[in-house]
């Protein structure tokens, strides 16, 4: 009796989490196509502008060619077929034109080789003497996972390698927030390299990813229990940090304490995949890359040679740290972008950044 | 033994009616706002506009102030606070401002009385001479749905009542489209006015028509439908297009040259359409919608109560929907209950069902 008792207790506990998986995966969930102005998207880059880095003049630094150690069959197939590597392109919003240029990546320190590099997210710091500098995370192939500090050199279109940041705490990187030209938030979105748990984890909506704080010498979790915390940013005057916490569809405010430690304000409710976030530099307000239907996600970034994933930016007004409204600048099918993960509205123009498809460039000219 | 089946079975069979209609309502679905431009309102209308033709010169004549008979108590009461009674009113394009004007409506052929009218929708057609005439849906409050025949009397800023049309296939009129300047499409949205929203869309009785009068004579043209709502005509004449709003569908029927309707496409559109206005140049249709069914219910029966409004831009070739675009997104506290749209020299006019009517500016490409 008892027996009987606890096995359909299990049973039932297992069909409402199946059945709450499948909701999850979106499989009934239909939207509408529309843009903010006309939308072309960026020729002669890599697959890939997983995330990107604007600086207040306009210089927009982007990562290309995301891939973890452990990528399907398919998705190698893909890499070789569009000589996908890890690459860093310069994008300037002053220049009227939907181009972008390759950077050269330069030296190798603490074992840095660029012919192993595959950059995901990235953040910028402008240190005190003007120079631009940028953390990028590395998934370095058939390694570990990295945070690697570039300088810019304007003259020669140049990326220098100047240190390279490892630590346990380093599981499965997945953005970083610069807070000083030596120290920085980061997210893990999974606890390991191995796709396979990383994918029980998500079915079985586990909260085991952890939010990491460096201080310039010493690493700590500064929070846990994230679905799968994605994209980190921080606001303009430093008090508060953005965290999108991927698998529970929710933007995460935390506050910034005087020893970094942060403490959660708001979860904010989305009702779609965020990925990564972006400050507006002048007015606050957030700029979202998101994946609106999950399991057209999972199979295009399975196979991306054969399916599309629709693509949806949103922008959040925020005022003391509380979202305020939510507005969609940008819904595509997925033909023209598949899968957008970043995005950014500078001088009337809206750039978009997808995990391993092209990069939209939209003129824009609706109300903000 | 068979008796446990059987109830088992009814019972089995009535979980998953409930389970159906509660996935229809929408409660789990959430949209984000977005509009192609600034948006304002209009000043100057009454509560509503939720219908309105435009004629090729910019001229729209939009309709306000829907009632239908025996509306409960405090529909009533709220019609008498905001002094809500059937009106016509002009909008000209061309004049580059938020402001309509309204019409005066004179006439009583076959006992029209202007007193007791409240407009539902509407249809234009230019006659030989170039007179611009209406047909409009009316919920003649003493009783039965009209179609009445206005003349535009454009110095006087008048509609002219000239022919009111009446037929028992009439139940519960909700648009018309006309064909010439004495025949016309219309579709019913119920076959009675007892049954509740919730009543027919629980039970999913799609028994709804679509009836075609060529002066004289009127005949069903289309059965089955779930709750027939906007009619509109493509520009060639060939195709007629309806919103089956609850089955979330555009049908798409060709036209015979007899007047009878073929379906040709069902177009699946996730949301509850309401009226479609065809474009004069690109026939493309441009549609009102209302993503949440209870919620415009809702704030049919109280007018306070908010409900997302939504624009859609369907793509048209050779009488096939190919793809879609939304145009507009507003949680309803812009404007409550789109019903329908039109795209015109640049800018986005919008009505509601009984709410504000809004004009954007669309600066995105179409």
């Amino acid at each position: 009796m008892l027996m009987k008792l606890i096995l359909v207790s299990l049973l039932l506990f297992l069909v409402q989490h199946i059945i709450k998986v499948v909701y999850l995966l979106g499989f009934h969930l239909h939207y509408y196509q529309h843009y903010p102005g006309y939308c072309e998207p960026i020729k002669d880059m890599g697959p890939g502008s997983e995330d990107f880095h604007t600086f207040p003049d306009g210089l927009t630094f982007i990562t290309s060619g995301f891939a973890i150690q452990n990528e399907s069959v398919h998705k190698r197939e893909y890499m070789v077929k569009h000589n996908m590597l890890g690459r860093m392109y310069l994008f300037d919003f002053n220049n009227n034109k939907a181009k972008v240029e390759e950077l050269s990546i330069v030296g190798s320190n603490g074992g840095f080789n660029v012919k192993l590099f595959h950059p995901h997210g990235i953040s910028g710091w402008l240190d005190k003497s003007g120079k631009k500098i940028l953390f990028v995370v590395n998934h370095e192939r058939l390694g570990l996972d990295y945070i690697e500090k570039f300088e810019f050199v304007p003259g020669k279109k140049q990326l220098k390698h100047v240190k390279r940041y490892r630590d346990d705490t380093m599981l499965l990187i997945n953005d970083v927030q610069a807070t000083s030209d030596d120290s920085f938030y980061f997210t893990n979105f999974g606890t390991g390299h191995n796709p396979e748990i990383k994918l029980l984890q998500s079915l079985a909506l586990l909260r085991w990813t952890v939010v990491v704080y460096y201080d310039g010498s010493n690493y700590r979790i500064v929070l846990d229990g994230m679905a799968m915390s994605n994209g980190i940013a921080m606001s303009n005057d430093g008090r508060y940090i953005y965290i999108s916490n991927h698998d529970a569809r929710e933007l995460v405010v935390a506050k910034r304490e005087a020893n970094n430690d942060l403490i959660i304000k708001q979860g904010y409710p989305l009702y779609t995949y965020i990925d990564n976030i972006i400050v507006d530099i002048k007015t606050d307000h957030l700029y979202i890359g998101s994946h609106p239907i999950k399991y057209q996600l999972a199979r295009h970034l399975g196979n991306p040679e054969v399916y599309r994933a629709p693509s949806q930016v949103l922008k959040l007004e925020m005022k003391d740290g509380n979202v305020t409204g939510t507005k969609e600048l940008f819904y595509d099918d997925g033909d023209l972008i598949s899968g957008s993960a970043t995005a950014i509205v500078f001088n009337n123009k809206l750039l978009i950044g997808s995990v391993i498809d092209k990069t939209v460039i939209c003129s824009f000219h609706v109300p903000a | 033994m068979l008796v446990k089946l059987v109830v088992g079975s009814l019972f089995l069979f009535l979980i998953q009616m409930v389970l159906k209609t509660v996935y229809y309502m929408g409660f789990h679905l959430h949209y984000n706002e977005h509009y192609p431009g600034k948006c304002e309102n209009i000043d100057g209308i009454g509560i509503g506009s939720e219908d309105f033709y435009t004629f090729t010169d910019g001229l729209t004549f939009i309709t306000s102030g829907l009632a239908l008979q025996n509306e409960p108590a405090h529909k009533q009461e709220y019609m008498v606070k905001h002094n809500i009674v059937g009106r016509i009113y002009l909008f000209d394009f061309n004049k580059n401002k938020a402001k309509v004007e309204e019409l005066s409506i004179v006439g009583s052929n076959g006992g029209f009385n202007v007193k007791l009218f409240y407009p539902h929708g509407i249809s234009g057609w230019l006659d030989e001479s170039g007179k611009k005439i209406l047909f409009v849906v009316n919920h003649d409050e003493h009783g039965v749905d009209f179609i009445e025949k206005f003349e535009f009397i454009p110095e006087k800023k008048q509609l002219k009542h000239v022919k009111r049309y009446r037929d028992d296939t009439m139940l519960l009129v909700n648009d018309v489209q006309a064909t010439s300047k004495d025949s016309f499409y219309f579709t019913n949205s119920a076959t009675d006015r007892i049954q509740p929203w919730w009543f027919v869309m629980f039970c999913r009785l799609a028994w709804n028509t679509v009836v075609y009068c060529d002066g004289s004579n009127y005949k069903i043209v289309l059965d089955d439908l779930f709750v027939a709502n906007g009619i509109a005509m493509s520009n060639d004449g060939r195709y007629v297009y309806i919103a089956n709003i609850m089955n979330q569908e555009i049908v798409v029927a060709e036209r015979k040259s007899n007047n009878d309707l073929v379906k040709k496409q069902l177009f699946p559109v996730y949301t509850y359409p309401d009226n479609i206005i065809v474009d004069m140049k690109t026939d493309n249709l441009y549609i009102g919608a209302h993503p949440f069914i209870y919620k415009i219910n809702q704030a049919v029966e109280y007018p306070d109560h908010h409900s997302p409004s939504q624009v859609l831009l369907l793509y048209v070739k050779d009488g096939n929907i190919k793809k879609t675009r939304e145009l507009f997104y507003n949680d309803g506290d812009l404007i409550t209950g789109s019903s329908v749209a039109i795209v015109f020299n640049s800018k986005l006019l919008i009505g509601s069902v009984l709410h504000k009517t809004v004009l954007c500016d669309v600066n995105v490409p179409l």
